[in-house]
């Protein structure tokens, strides 16, 4: 059972993964650099608890704070360059903080041994990250006596939070206005919009939740290394919303949950975990070119769900539910 | 005239915008005084799309200055210049392609840029019926009442351009460019885009006009002003205009051209 609540604990952690990359991607950028904001998320909060002592929550906080800062550290010079530049800056980021966390060394003694049995029982664990070694001992979880089976659940109840947030964000203006930089930048501003301030907010914001997942990440598996967080998992994090849809915040969530956990249903598939990725993105290219979900599906559902609830169609005349008059959709 | 004058709405002074070598602006004054159509005509080429660009602050000039409503608008974000109260309409359709058509026309209106993030995040769509009733009061002037729904990008032409239309006119704004709002238009859309222009103006705003159909021009503007390789050749009423030598040989010229 413990393994299945890691396995949920996984899923969760994916979709708000996912939901980092599709922050930005609303706008119409593509970041391949969260992966460096989940290494900061999971580094600087599991310093503040298992070196300082902190409080998960506060911890996890800092962990989003610390992302969105490096966030618009990076956001506010490249995000003028158009497109692929910036993406090719986020991955030149990413590599940049996987080395540093590769080599960097501080924290404290432990106060005692680990394994009393091993070799060396009497050398004190190394609390914080050390070099290549990685960072060991992230126990808050044992310590504080929360179970897999209730750290699963709290992580779910953060999935519906953050689904809350894009829910509201996409029947916002707020939402409009990133939709309308996506379209068309100089459109955008033509109607006021600023399309420099909208990307650097959707991009740092989109940092802080990747800086959540890592904080849930690093305590869920109480060793990370800076080898973790590489260019392959980022560019799976960008396949969660690709495949799953980046047309709603309900495609990264279904993208997410498929690669989690299908090394977990089919575990001959694990060994080939990248080259399925591969397949899977190829086929969304070539067959559904905005992924598995689109909004005109989730268009449909919620008129839908709103007629059986009602028990006729109460779908007012501007009701983006509505059925529309021409049936030239794509 | 050398400098802005405060009672004119926009004003351009020597405004020179260069693209590398290209002159596509070529040392330009000119003046738009409040009320009515005013027209802006030349042959393909001659800097009419640029200098939209320049006044919506797309391009900003290489030298010169732009003026509206007695502020220097010279150089200033695109956003900053659609704030002020100036909206325009694009030659090369700049839909919002997958939203629909009312939230193109929804998501334009004024308020939009005076909210804070905060308000802009809380403001969710289905609590703000005075927006909408005047959503729905636009889409019925351009005739899009029964496209609400359709995506913008599955619109033919000609009611993109109608879209394009109610997407600046949902700003409200004190000064309105058309660039070629008839541009690849039937006859009979055309008559009705020039209708629906003359209203425009005659309820508000300030209409800039671009547009290649002479008739159409020569019917709704009080004014127009002909550029020929980025400059001012001349200007007057419709009548002036079109018995200026200089008008007839830059037309004749590029039909000849082109030819
Ligand atoms: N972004 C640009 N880069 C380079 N040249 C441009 C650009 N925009 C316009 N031009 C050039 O400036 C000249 C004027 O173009 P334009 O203003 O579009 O003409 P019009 O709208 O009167 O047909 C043309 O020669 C065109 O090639
Ligand atoms: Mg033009």
């Amino acid at each position: 059972m413990a393994y299945w609540y890691t396995v949920i604990s996984l899923m969760c952690i994916n979709t708000i993964l996912a939901w980092s990359v599709y922050s930005s991607f609303m706008t119409g950028t593509v970041s391949l650099g969260q992966a460096g904001f989940f290494a900061i998320g999971a580094f600087a909060s599991a310093s503040l608890t298992a070196i300082y002592g902190w409080h998960i929550v506060p911890a996890t906080m800092m962990g989003a704070v610390a992302a969105a800062i490096v966030g618009l550290a990076i956001a506010i010079p490249t995000l003028r360059l158009k497109g692929l530049y910036l993406t090719i800056a986020t991955v030149a980021f990413v590599e940049v903080i996987r080395v540093v966390f590769h080599n960097i060394k501080y924290g404290r003694d432990g106060e005692f041994a680990i394994d009393a049995s091993s070799a060396d029982a009497r050398q004190m664990p190394w609390i914080g990250p050390d070099g290549p070694l990685g960072f060991r001992h992230i126990i808050y979880l044992t310590e504080h006596h929360i179970t897999p089976g209730e750290y699963a659940m709290w992580l779910v109840l953060l999935v519906i939070a953050f689904g809350v947030y894009f829910w509201v964000l996409e029947r916002s203006r707020l939402g409009f206005a990133m939709r309308a930089v996506e379209e068309d930048e100089i459109a955008a501003q033509g109607v006021g919009l600023s399309h420099n301030f909208l990307k650097v907010f959707a991009f740092a914001i989109g940092a802080a939740i990747a800086g959540v997942a890592g904080s849930l990440y690093a305590h869920l598996l109480t060793f990370i290394t800076g080898d973790d967080f590489n260019i392959p998992l980022t560019v799976m994090m960008l396949a969660y919303v690709v495949i799953g849809g980046g047309q709603t915040f309900w495609g990264p969530i279904l993208g997410a949950l498929i690669f989690t956990l299908l090394p977990e249903i089919a575990r001959e598939t694990k060994e080939f975990r990248l080259e399925l990725f591969g397949i899977a993105m190829l086929a969304t290219m070539v067959f559904r070119q905005h992924g598995l979900i689109t909004r005109d599906m989730v268009r449909r559902a919620e008129t839908r769900i709103k007629t059986a609830f009602t028990g006729r169609n109460t779908i007012g005349p501007d009701e983006p539910g509505a059925p529309a008059p021409n049936p030239t959709k794509k | 005239m050398t400098r802005a004058e405060p009672q004119d709405m926009l004003s351009a002074v020597a405004v020179t915008k260069a693209f590398g070598a290209h002159l596509a602006l070529d040392n330009l004054s000119l003046a738009v005084t409040k009320g009515g159509v005013i027209g802006l005509i030349g042959p393909n080429g001659s800097g009419k799309t640029t200098l939209f660009n320049a006044i919506t602050g797309i391009h900003s000039p290489t030298s010169g200055s732009l003026h509206f409503a007695g502020r220097d608008i010279t150089g200033r974000a695109s956003e900053r210049i659609a704030q002020l109260g100036i909206a325009r309409t694009f030659q090369n359709l700049k839909v919002f392609r997958r939203l629909t058509v009312f939230d193109n026309v929804l998501g334009a209106q004024n308020s939009a840029s005076d909210m804070t993030m905060w308000q802009m995040l809380f403001s969710v769509r289905r609590n703000e019926t005075p927006r909408r009733d005047r959503v729905e009061h636009i889409l019925e002037r351009v005739g899009l009442t029964d496209r609400r729904h359709a995506l913008a990008q599955d619109l033919p032409l000609g009611e993109q351009r109608r879209l394009e239309l109610a997407r600046a006119l949902a700003r409200e704004p004190e000064l309105l460019l058309l660039d070629e709002p008839a541009g690849g238009m039937t006859p009979q859309e055309t008559d009705t885009m020039a209708e629906l222009i003359h209203d425009v103006a005659e309820a508000g705003p300030t209409v800039f006009l671009i547009e290649h159909k002479m008739g159409m021009v020569m019917r709704l503007c009080r004014h127009i002003v002909v550029l020929n390789f980025g400059r001012k050749i001349a200007e007057g009423t419709p009548k002036q205009v079109q018995s200026d030598a200089a008008v007839r040989e830059a037309y004749l010229g590029s039909v000849a051209r082109h030819a």
